[in-house]
């Protein structure tokens, strides 16, 4: 006859068991992030909700339909055969290449955003409404989602995004050329209206280093047809995604800066 | 030696958070893991915490109290990514990867399996005061200070938790009763 068990004791080395060490991506990425994020300056009582909280369900609700990153800029596409973003544009890029400014005459009223959340900065349209990402994006999040990314669309518009940028450490160990050929593979795997194969993806660069980008038409029940352009690259460890209407990221991504 | 790190980072001194975060971290980690079972939500509950930390650091009139304070932002972020957790996810059960692999040899595998399923029955409030108490060690009055509920939520949601789990351990055991009894 067995012995009558303990099961407190089983239930105590039960929650003993499980990792004990924050890893190290994560560490390094609250430091990027508090060192790009302002202390409040009020002495005030925290609230029991915070406001990032609070713009992390706001942003969760108006992005009901945002399952994925692309979703959200696309489903701000051209309807019925039309550019609709409504608010002026940078030029495309003659080339895939995105390591200078833009000139004036592309992009006459550039303002400056600096991501709270990843540190980077990069400039917009003037006239475009940015909402920065209310969470980081971690290695456990395959796509990021809109409290993931930092979004741009022009005033007036309703949804979230036209544009949507969103950065994550790459896992230890990982090469920046192999991270964003996994990311490809991964955009091919994905398939739905829009992303070719991982093949279509052409060399850039960002910033000056080595980039991917991949420009390709979606078909969206909703939104009718339309084109993006992401781009993907890895600075400092960080790997960087942008997404959206291709003039609009094309003249963005010339700008970017790292932390 | 962490109050004056606090009153540091308080004054803007992202090397001296940095020291927080290594003297906390892994600690705010592991109890974040237990809560929500899952590494890649507490790596992001442990990240929103700390943020929120390092955002509402001036508001903290006591820099004493800095450890109570960062738990309750940890277990909010908990709540926080268990409720995002359950409106967006398909749940994946996942082993973890980067914690001790020795697993202790009184837990059988029954009874692991039955403490992970009764444990992801409970609530979010249940689950957070099961670790606090009978894994961080607080006895219910900074349970409820952390939480914000009163002494007497604490322990009977204690109680309630305890019983749900003890009772999974108990019916892990009958089946194998069942089995040796012949037909």
């Amino acid at each position: 006859m067995n012995a009558p068990r303990d099961t407190d004791q089983i239930i105590h080395a039960w929650l003993e068991e499980g990792p004990t060490v924050l890893p190290a991506p994560t560490v390094r990425a609250i430091e990027v992030a508090t060192r790009a994020t302002p202390q409040r300056r009020r002495l005030v009582r925290l609230p029991w909700r915070t406001r990032s909280m609070a713009n992390v369900k706001l942003l969760a609700g108006a992005a009901a339909s945002l399952v994925l990153l692309i979703g959200a800029v696309l489903f701000l596409g051209p309807r019925d055969g039309q550019r609709s973003v409504g608010a002026p544009i940078a030029t495309p890029s003659s080339s895939p290449s995105a390591t200078g400014e833009p000139s004036p005459s592309a992009s006459p009223a550039l303002e400056t955003f600096t991501s709270p959340k990843y540190g980077y900065s990069i400039k917009h349209p003037e006239s475009w409404r940015s909402t920065p990402a209310t969470r980081s994006w971690t290695a456990g999040q395959v796509v990021p989602d809109a409290t993931h990314t930092d979004t741009f669309h022009p005033e007036g518009t309703t949804l979230g995004a036209v544009v949507a940028i969103a950065a994550r450490p790459i896992p230890d160990g990982a090469g920046d050329l192999d991270w964003m050929d996994d990311w490809t593979r991964y955009r091919e795997g994905l398939g739905g209206p829009c992303f070719g194969p991982a093949s279509a993806w052409t060399a850039a660069s960002v910033a000056g280093v080595p980039a991917r980008r991949i420009e390709a038409p979606c078909d969206f029940a909703q939104a009718g047809q339309s084109d993006f352009a992401e781009y993907v690259w890895v600075v400092d460890g960080i790997g960087y995604v942008i997404t959206g209407t291709p003039s609009v990221v094309d003249g963005m991504v010339a700008t970017f800066q790292a932390p | 030696m962490r109050t004056g790190l606090v009153e540091r980072a308080r004054e803007g001194d992202h090397a001296a958070f940095t020291e927080l975060i290594a003297v906390d971290g892994d600690r705010c980690y592991a109890i974040a893991y237990r809560i929500l079972r899952d590494t890649e939500r507490a790596q992001d509950a442990v990240q929103v915490s700390y943020l929120q930390a390092w955002r509402e650091l001036r508001t903290l009139r006591d820099p004493e109290r800095f450890g109570a304070w960062l738990y309750r932002l940890l277990v909010n972020a908990c709540y926080e990514e268990s409720r995002r957790h359950r409106r967006w996810s398909v749940h994946i059960r996942e082993l973890p990867v980067d914690g001790p692999s020795v697993a202790d040899p009184t837990i059988t595998v029954d009874d692991r399996d039955a403490l992970d399923r009764a444990f992801e029955r409970l609530t979010p409030e249940h689950r957070v005061v099961v670790v606090l108490h009978h894994y961080v060690g607080l006895p219910h009055s900074e349970i409820a200070d952390v939480v914000g509920v009163p002494e007497g939520t604490v322990k009977s949601r204690l109680h309630y938790a305890l019983r749900t789990l003890r009772a999974a351990l108990t019916a892990a055991d009958e089946p194998e009763a069942k089995e040796v009894r012949p037909a």
